[in-house]
């Protein structure tokens, strides 16, 4: 067949064309089966690693060893207090002509599991490498799979779809970690949305040149052919590469460009705007801010997992100073996703928020304190396996929870020992998150899946 | 093609069952490049030497003697590491074939130096000259140098980032003076393990285990067990870190020293673990913790014990010789050919550790030429200097050239870079995920353009195939195809006006992403 001949205006129109279809085509929600009684198309898990002091943004009764911020105002028929750190003022959003209300104000609509332990009954775990393990992969040994990678692996938008918005890890955590059978699953990993500026600019370059590149790849397969004993090797880059150039201009979509192209809008809110809610607009000072509006663009073009670690809370001195101002920024970023998944479309005229559902964890609670002024002697806390450190309160919200305002679980104020019932376990959340997202769990956990917050 | 002798045709490949050359004594090849005398002076009539004239007889391509002639005895002698070989490959009944001239041209240089070589710097850099001369030359280098400071970063796992640069600067000077041939890799280990360099980057929080466990990979070669940790991190106990601001709300470790720790006579520090050794430091009066600067030589020999326990462990030279193999041949040979490994180790050994010898003993070795090697995946740093030499564009590296830096991070590379927003110091990643191959097509993107790739733009009297050819010869090193241009130029034609210097920059992006670009 002779080949088309494109001049340059040609080749640039087609590009415009290609560049207004959709980048991720959006499949049907049905295709995902449903293990509970509620399913999420995505899932965003905000990792507040270091060892997130939980007590002062999700137990506001917690007596002053374990909460010396005090409490905030319970909202809605909310059966938890919220601690006086997820309250403060309402921020001002320019750009939406809206306020953005503290993310205790919708304490109402988040669940609560109330003592999550990485093995209820079992050691406790106080070394930070042990205990991410132990939350990324619920894995007892030295996993092969973070909770992301399993999800790349097994989720049905993949079975059908290969080039479908993969799963992304933001920030490094081991979320993403992927060996032995599962290392063609890893996720898209990431530092930061950072690495994104810039790159909706060379689009156009990129594009232009993959026509050069089908005809170098045609050559490489040729080369791949001459090494025979070599070839696996080979043939993995050669996949590598290909999925780069699959993923590059769909990577290089200006909604993912949150700096370089402020004015890029998608589902009903610009890149400016996005980070305005988030903290991370012009002279804002918010850690999470960025990679939070990005994890929400990746779901939006239809990743069904990201995470977002920041390595902010293992506070173990200077506390005082430090987690107020960090624990205020965890708390903006609940809030803002709250306000903007209701008021971003996903695609098919839907909200976002029917379809995603957001979790805060991290690796251990914090102990130590003393209980008149709830510090250790440096003004912070540690982590040395008590029930305070072990059990960990982690907060859900987002349209599939059945039980929002409720609390799952609960914890002495005085010593943060579960009552009552046994302590969650992580793999039993790990398992929930899977099913949620139609993915049989059964093969990864035996541990229940918590059916009550999902109902 | 090149002269006799020199990066050798394919069609002198080993297997093609040569004839020995006629010369004195009985010659052979080393690796690729010319013929090597049998060990004159080896005891008479020896296993050895009866051994080596059969062997080679058998398997040895040999040239016709111009280079071989030229080249000093000390070339032309047998190494004991080709000689085992040959053995295990005639009980085998093994043949090697020979790589072209230009592929071990580029192995020598992405190897050594750390960069692909373009076309013209294969034809006047190696074309008919022996792999020793070019090795010999290579490794002389300060390139070749600066290669060897930035692998060992991965080895020390150090950073600037966290460590005072001084004493960065001053441990990797020493490993300058190593590959200068000014100090041995013995002495290199003992001091190394005794230097703040080294010991800050794994004494955050005072943990003498996690340095004991940082010396075992760098220099025995594994992870320490538990208890080798602990029994041996008492070893450092004497050491101590100590915070200070080094600006923009960083904060770097300097080491120091607590002469109370280990003091002499009252509390020697003593391991036992790998046999025994103490440090025990003179009090003399001092009242508190020390600069490192402030150390009297007494005190520098008692903190180099554990260098000198490392270094007495077979595991120590083991290790050294497992390097320099799996670095130059991608994969352990020794568990293949253990007596080929011992020989290397016994040439360090009584080279008091040459490394710089020992590594010109891989180079020039009959498995290095070997064709079918394994093939080695360019490392992001390899990968980005390759194409900055390609294009023409301008470029630092890990530390001077932050676009450099972050580039490399994005790709896996750049050990030891801070990362402002993960709050990390990177390690190597030698998967290459999608985030991995979309950061190099950005590199890619931006090393191609019409500003970057300078020497790349179409010369004046040239046509675009002869561009095209041009482009290919410099990126790949070897000759275009006739049927690999004829297929860029058509696929260049359907632009009907795109300038040449568009068409320069695609093809170049596309050959940066390409496998073989990338594959040695």
């Amino acid at each position: 067949m002779r080949p088309t001949e494109l001049s340059r205006r040609t080749f640039l129109s087609a590009l415009a064309g290609a560049a207004a279809l959709p980048l991720f085509p959006r499949r049907a929600l049905a295709s995902t089966p449903q293990l509970l009684g509620r399913r999420a198309e995505h899932l965003i898990v905000l990792y507040a690693s270091g060892g997130l002091r939980g007590a002062p943004l999700f137990f506001g009764e917690a007596c002053t060893e374990h909460n010396p911020y005090g409490r905030a105002s319970v909202h809605g028929n909310a059966e938890w207090t919220p601690g006086a750190l997820l309250g403060g003022p309402r921020a001002s959003l320019p750009l939406f002509g809206a306020e953005l209300p503290s993310a205790a104000e919708m304490s109402g609509e988040m669940a609560l599991i109330a003592g999550v332990d990485h093995l209820p009954g079992g050691t406790a775990i106080v070394d930070h490498l042990e205990a991410d393990h132990r939350l990324t992969t619920a894995s007892t040994g030295n996993g092969d799979a973070g909770l992301l990678s399993i999800v790349h692996r097994e989720h049905a938008r993949y079975k059908t779809d290969a080039r479908a918005f993969p799963p992304v890890d933001v920030g490094g955590s081991t979320f993403a970690r992927a060996t032995g059978i599962y290392a063609a699953n890893r996720p898209l990993e990431i530092s930061s949305a950072k690495v994104f500026e810039g790159r909706s600019e060379r689009v156009e370059s990129a594009q232009r040149s993959a026509w050069m590149k089908e005809v170098v790849a045609g050559r490489d397969q040729k080369f791949i052919e001459t090494r025979k004993a070599v070839r696996s090797a080979l043939d993995n880059l050669a996949s590598a590469k290909n999925s780069g150039r699959i993923y590059g201009n769909h990577l290089r979509n200006p909604a993912l460009d949150l700096l370089g192209a402020p004015d890029a809008a998608l589902g009903g809110a610009s890149n400016a705007q996005l980070l305005e809610v988030f903290g991370a607009g012009e002279g804002g000072t918010s850690k999470w801010g960025l990679e939070t509006a990005f994890a929400l663009r990746c779901c939006q073009l239809g990743s069904p997992a990201v995470s977002i670690n920041r390595y902010l809370y293992d506070t173990h001195s200077d506390e005082r100073d430090s987690f107020p101002t960090d624990a205020a920024d965890l708390g903006r970023q609940m809030a803002g996703l709250n306000f903007l998944l209701k008021r971003l479309d996903d695609g098919t005229g839907k909200p976002l928020w029917d379809s995603t559902v957001v979790i805060v964890v991290s690796e251990t609670n914090r102990d130590n304190t003393d209980p008149d002024t709830g510090f250790n002697s440096g003004g912070g806390s540690d982590h040395r396996g008590t029930p305070a450190s072990r059990n960990q309160l982690w907060p859900l919200f987002g349209g599939p929870v059945s039980g929002a305002g409720r609390i799952f679980g609960r914890l002495d104020p005085e010593t943060l020992a579960a009552i009552d019932r046994p302590a969650t376990s992580v793999a039993s959340v790990q398992a929930t998150l899977l099913a949620l997202l139609g993915i049989d769990p059964a093969p990864y956990f035996s541990a229940p899946i918590l059916t009550e917050i999902f109902r | 093609m090149g002269a006799a002798g020199g990066l050798a045709p394919p069609q002198t490949a080993l297997n093609a069952r040569h004839r020995i050359c006629g010369s004195p004594g009985v010659g052979v090849a080393r690796g690729e490049f010319g013929a090597l005398p049998a060990p004159i002076g080896a005891p008479a009539r020896s296993r050895t030497a009866i051994l080596a004239s059969s062997v080679f007889a058998l398997l040895i391509a040999c040239d016709s003697g111009d280079s071989y002639l030229s080249r000093s005895p000390e070339q032309n002698k047998p190494t004991e590491f080709d000689r085992v070989l040959l053995e295990s490959f005639e009980a085998e009944g093994r043949t090697i074939e020979r790589a072209s001239e230009e592929v071990l041209c580029a192995r020598l240089y992405l190897d050594v130096l750390g960069y692909r070589p373009g076309r013209e710097t294969i034809l006047s850099q190696c074309t008919g000259r022996s792999l020793a001369e070019v090795a010999s030359e290579l490794l002389r280098s300060e390139d070749y140098r600066n290669a060897q400071r930035r692998r060992w970063v991965d080895r020390l796992r150090y950073s600037d980032a966290l460590i005072d640069r001084g004493a960065i600067e001053d441990l990797e000077a020493r490993i300058d003076a190593m590959y200068r041939g000014e100090l041995g890799y013995r002495a290199l280990a003992i001091e190394t393990l005794s230097h703040p360099g080294f010991i800050g980057r794994f004494l955050a929080y005072g943990q003498e285990d996690s340095v004991a466990e940082a010396a075992f990979r760098a220099f025995l070669g594994r992870p320490a067990t538990a208890p080798e940790a602990e029994d041996l991190g008492i070893l450092w106990k004497a050491w101590r870190p100590r915070m200070y601001n080094a600006g923009d709300e960083a904060y770097s470790v300097a080491a120091q020293i607590d002469p109370f720790a280990c003091e002499a006579g009252v509390r020697a520090c003593v391991s036992t673990i790998l046999g025994f050794a103490a440090v025990e430091l003179p009090r003399e009066g001092r009242v508190g913790l020390l600069a490192a600067g402030d150390l009297t030589e007494a005190d520098w020999e008692a903190l180099r014990a554990p260098g000198r326990l490392f270094a007495e462990q077979p595991m120590f030279w083991e290790s050294a010789a497992d390097e320099i193999l799996t670095n130059y041949l991608g994969y352990k040979l020794g568990a293949q050919y253990p007596a080929a490994r011992q020989a290397l180790i016994d040439e360090l050994v009584a080279s008091n550790g040459d490394l710089v010898a020992a590594e010109l003993t891989v180079l020039t070795s009959i498995v290095y030429a070997e064709l079918g090697r394994p093939t080695k995946i360019m490392t992001p740093e390899a990968w980005l200097r390759s194409v900055a030499e390609f294009t023409g564009a301008p470029l630092g590296d890990c530390r001077s050239d932050p676009w450099f830096a972050g580039a490399a991070a994005s790709m896996g590379g750049c050990p030891g870079h801070f990362d402002p927003n993960t709050q990390r110091i990177s390690e190597r990643v030698s998967v290459m995920g999608i985030e991995q191959a979309v950061a190099q097509d950005e590199a890619a993107l931006t090393l191609c353009t019409d500003e970057a790739a300078v020497e790349l733009q179409q010369n004046p009297d040239e046509t675009r195939t002869e561009m095209i050819a041009r482009i290919l010869e410099r990126a790949y090193g070897r000759a275009a195809l006739e049927e690999e241009v004829r297929a860029v130029d058509t696929a260049a034609a359907r632009c009907t006006d795109c300038t040449s210097g568009q068409v320069a920059s695609d093809l170049c992006t596309a050959i940066a992403g390409s496998v073989e670009y990338a594959a040695y």
